[in-house]
């Protein structure tokens, strides 16, 4: 097949099309010298093309290749992970159109095409990544299509049609594949990737930490809850870390909070510290979607009492997961919102951790704390004064003032005035030099309803701090001291309890003022819900729940069956629309009759010779039955009349008489009807 | 790979049912056939190592590409059938060739209504595929060598039609059995012995040989006279045409002659007898052919020619071959 081995143009031209649309979603992370590279195998290609240079030889592509090489791992790093593996995918699929001669090195980059386009998933998610991804997908196929083409032609766009078609006709076959083949899980365990930074709550607090993260829109999560039942605006404190070590500027969590196996991974555990939790009151039931944070713990309402299966559960009642969350992930929580944790009283090892301070750090607050814990008659009634203090003397801001070395006393006595993670720093430092055991929890604080969509969604700029004290007889207790400065925080949202100036620093989407924009906003992120809720978010539990539903179970034959079988209605509906176009088309309707006549004969045994009217066949056969002859010479009566008298009554006796034809069998005897 | 003798000639048996022989045939399902090519298992491992990738790093969109790739080779199946289905092959002409040589088949290729037929592969031998295209609705008419090995009447075994087309992952093929032979004559061996017989000479000789161009007289003109005998001169006067005839071509009457060659096998005879049946064919001489029980009268022109060379061709055949293709499928 020695003329089948060259490349068409029209080929080729499909082929750099594509590469300029399978390398575009690569840009953020792929080099960007790697497109100067592609402009100059581009020109490369084109002086092949037209006789002025030759290929390169073996010797300079692996040159090549090497320097590329070097050139990739001085943009990626030593580390090779799998941004550097699309790296040299790239790199590849680029460098191959040097060394494309023949149809089979044509193929061989196609393919290659197709893996490097499905990578392009790995950096983008969303359903726009979606439809640019089956763009990339019919630009490639368009590529196969041309290279399948005949020579004679140099059709360019009939391939992207043919291509289009081909593709859309393969839709509902794949629909039925991506839910009802099993998800088996990752059959290795492949290395995150780190170099997706991921903004979100980090392990440790600083002062400014949660201030900079207020200023981004991004999701965390979103929320829907189970039959409508939303809890108040206050109790809409989502827990996620806990922070009980301070080393004078960070709050960590502590050795013990961080050591996984002190979680508990089984959800119908009977450990003695589960039992400290008694809830009170009716639960409340969410589903979240959480955004990738790239970190184990999750967030929900305290206190969650019930869980998704792989989900454990730390000391402090909050959600973890053994692996880092890479991928959105959803997961249904039940909690209640009302209860009592420890109230009988705090094991020693945890009330010294609690009570950890260190040292030579913030003198002052010390001492006043002392204090202010002698003159008041109960614990209460000190923290009280300490919220009358916030609320008399402190202002709410994004952009506080700088603080010195001894964070809390600059805070408490000078500046009077920041974020919320100053407030709940200083409040459980001031709390545990008065001997009160207390700790600081970070998450989220709110959540925005779509109107569109019944779910709830809470951003990155909705972080907070907050502090938990441990009280005697009442167990650990939520106390928010932003609250105190600002309780509009509380109920109305970030931009309620700031100043205009602030309100300023805020990321918002873009038109936030525009009613119609802000609609079309809202309308897109519902749909973006729904796309990372089904599409992005269909998993093993979703599909078992999906073929229990459709298939009555998720049994392996009933999936093969499933899929078989919508593999051949598909086959079989393509196939009859085929028959149908190519079905004989009659100029008069005379001749579908006769054409009718005519198959029933040739089922019988009797075949018209090429050239014989109906008259001069009906004429040869009645020789050989002439009872068939007598049936022929009237239906060739009929025949004629329609279709040269244009007779119009004759033509429903002509359908009467097709239709009821029925030729007797050519007997072997009469196997002289050629003579 | 190896084939049993008995299967293989029940495959081809079976095959022969699906699409008899016939003087136009149309390719329906019956006689089309579909398999995976090697590009096609190919394409599969693409998708396999895609599944793989979209499913170890959890990633729906990788799997949904992975699943639509799928789905688009099921899809294929059906358009590499579509390809081929519903077109009409017929042999419109042949053209004789000599043994050794390629007989030439016009082949019309008729699209189905409402479809096209694109980079269709046709042929007897994979090494002589022609490659063609069918717009829709239209017709395309291909010349398709058969390498003709002996005389007689070549009728050609299954033609095989093919197309990988539109993506390549899989092949559709047809075996299709077109009525139409190609008249193959012996193929022309040289030879310095004149085959010609005493009989031709002595009535050649009747009239004067050393001065073969002598004018004899005028002839009037019949349709197919040779336009260089005709008297132009007459015919500028208006004296209607006529014919000078020269005393000479009455002696180039030649009878080519079986016994003229003795102690020669069949074929060798037939084989000179071609050559100088080629080669008076291309003089004005007047030739004539004498086998055994059979004779060709003298005569002239291409026509003539084409008898000679078809009594040679078709000599000592039995009836059945030498009629060419019966209606015997």
């Amino acid at each position: 097949m020695a003329d089948r081995e060259q490349v068409s143009r029209a080929a080729l031209a499909w082929l750099l099309a594509a590469q300029v649309i399978i390398l575009l979603p690569h840009s953020v992370h792929a080099p960007l010298w790697l497109w100067a590279v592609w402009l100059w195998v581009v020109l490369w290609r084109w002086q092949i093309f037209r006789g002025a240079w030759g290929f390169p030889s073996l010797v300079l592509r692996v040159g090549m290749m090497a320097v590329l090489g070097g050139g990739l791992l001085l943009s990626y790093g030593v580390k090779f992970d799998m941004t550097a593996m699309v790296g040299l995918l790239l790199a590849g699929f680029v460098l191959k159109l040097l060394e494309l001669k023949g149809r089979r090195d044509l193929l061989v980059t196609i393919y290659l095409g197709y893996f490097v386009a499905a990578t392009q998933f790995l950096f983008h998610l969303g359903p726009l990544a979606g439809l640019y991804g089956s763009l990339s997908l019919i630009a490639l196929t368009a590529t196969l299509v041309a290279a399948n083409q005949s020579l004679l032609s140099h059709r360019f766009w009939p391939s992207f049609r043919q291509a289009s078609i081909l593709l859309a006709q393969a839709v509902p076959l794949m629909l039925v594949l991506f839910l009802a083949v099993p998800r088996t899980g990752a059959l290795w365990s492949v290395p995150s990737d780190e170099r997706a930074a991921m903004t979100g709550i980090s392990n440790s607090m600083s002062p400014g930490d949660i201030g900079a993260l207020a200023q981004s829109n991004a999701l965390a999560f979103r929320v829907t809850f189970d039959e409508g039942a939303v809890p108040p605006p206050e109790d809409r404190y989502w827990r996620g870390l806990v922070f009980s070590y301070f080393d004078g500027r960070q709050w960590r969590p502590s050795r013990r909070q961080e050591a996984p196996e002190l979680a508990n991974w089984d959800r119908a555990s009977t450990a003695q510290w589960r039992k400290l939790l008694d809830p009170v009151g009716s639960p409340v039931s969410y589903s979240v979607m959480l955004e990738p944070t790239g970190q184990r713990w999750l967030f929900a309402l305290p206190a969650p009492t019930d869980w998704d299966d792989a989900l454990g559960i730390g000391h402090e009642m909050r959600l973890l997961r053994r692996e880092p969350v890479q991928q959105r992930m959803a997961y249904q929580v039940t909690s209640h919102t009302d209860y009592r944790f420890q109230a009988g009283g705090l094991a020693n090892w945890e009330r010294e951790q609690e009570l950890q301070l260190p040292q030579d750090f913030n003198p002052q607050t010390r001492a006043r704390a002392r204090q202010w814990a002698q003159e008041a008659g109960s614990e209460q009634m000190l923290i009280n004064r300490l919220l009358a203090h916030y609320r008399a003397h402190f202002r709410y801001t994004l952009r506080p003032q700088t603080l010195g070395r001894n964070t809390v006393d600059d805070f408490l006595w000078q500046s009077q005035e920041g974020f919320c993670e100053h407030f709940a720093s200083s409040f459980v430092f001031f709390m545990r030099a008065a001997g009160i055991p207390a700790r600081v929890v970070v998450g989220y604080l709110g959540a925005t309803q779509n109107p569109v969509e019944d779910y709830w969604s809470v951003r990155q700029r909705d972080a907070h701090a907050w502090a938990e004290v441990w009280l005697r007889g009442r167990g650990w207790v939520r106390f928010d001291p932003t609250a105190a400065v600002a309780p509009e925080r509380v109920e109305g949202g970030l931009d309620s309890s700031l100043s205009s100036t602030d309100a300023q620093m805020l990321e918002r989407g873009f038109g936030a003022n525009l009613a119609l924009v802000q609609r079309l906003q809202l309308r897109w992120d519902a749909f973006n819900y729904q796309w990372h809720r089904w599409v992005l978010g269909y998993d093993q539990d979703q599909q078992s729940q999906f073929l229990e539903d459709w298939l009555g179970g998720d049994e392996l034959w009933r999936i093969a069956l499933a899929v078989m079988s919508a593999g051949a209605m598909l086959v079989l509906g393509l196939l009859l629309s085929i028959l149908w176009r190519q079905r004989p088309q009659y100029a008069y309707p005379a001749d579908r009759q006769w054409a009718r006549v005519e198959r029933k004969l040739k089922r019988a045994g009797w075949t018209r010779q090429p050239g014989e009217t109906p008259r001069s066949l009906a004429h040869r056969l009645g020789r050989s039955s002439p009872s068939l002859g007598r049936t022929l010479a009237h239906i060739a009566q009929l025949y004629e009349l329609v279709s040269y008298a244009d007779n119009r009554s004759a033509l429903a006796e002509l359908r009467a008489e097709a239709s009821g034809f029925r030729p007797p069998k050519r007997s072997l005897s009469g196997a002289n009807e050629y003579l | 790979m190896r084939v049993s003798p008995i299967l293989k000639s029940w495959f081809w048996a079976w095959v022969s049912r699906r699409a008899p022989r016939a003087a136009s045939v149309r390719l329906r399902h019956k006689s089309i056939y579909v398999l995976p090519t090697a590009q096609g298992w190919g394409f599969l491992l693409v998708i396999a190592l895609l599944w793989v990738l979209g499913t170890n790093y959890e990633n729906n969109l990788i799997l949904g590409a992975t699943f639509l790739l799928l789905s688009l080779m099921v899809v294929s199946v059906v358009h590499a059938f579509r390809n081929l289905s519903g077109l009409t092959l017929s042999v419109v002409r042949t053209h004789p060739a000599f043994a050794g040589e390629f007989a030439e088949f016009d082949v019309l290729l008729e699209a189905a209504p409402g479809s096209r037929h694109d980079a269709l592969r046709l042929g007897w031998d994979r090494l002589l595929m022609i490659e063609a295209d069918v717009p829709a609705g239209a017709q395309r008419s291909v010349a398709l060598s058969h390498k003709a090995r002996r005389r007689g009447w070549l009728v050609p075994e299954r033609l095989r039609i093919q197309s990988v087309y539109p993506l390549g992952f899989f092949r559709a093929w047809s075996w299709v059995q077109l009525d139409g032979a190609a008249l193959v004559y012996p193929a022309p061996r040289p030879t310095d012995l004149s085959p010609q017989s005493r009989i031709s000479h002595d009535e050649g000789t009747e009239l004067s040989r050393e001065n073969q161009e002598e004018f004899q007289g005028f002839r009037v003109y019949q349709a197919g006279s040779p336009l260089a005998h005709v008297a132009w001169k007459h015919y500028a006067r208006e004296q209607g045409m006529h014919l000078k005839d020269y005393s000479g071509y009455q002696s180039e009457q030649v009878w080519l002659d079986w016994d003229a060659l003795p102690g020669l096998d069949q074929e060798s005879r037939l084989s000179r007898l071609c050559y100088w049946a080629v080669a008076y064919g291309k003089t004005s001489a007047q030739f004539g052919l004498r086998l055994p029980g059979q004779t060709v009268a003298q005569g002239g022109g291409t026509a003539h020619q084409r008898a000679v060379l078809k009594a040679l061709a078709v000599y000592g055949l039995p009836e059945a071959t030498a009629q060419g293709s019966g209606r015997n499928g």
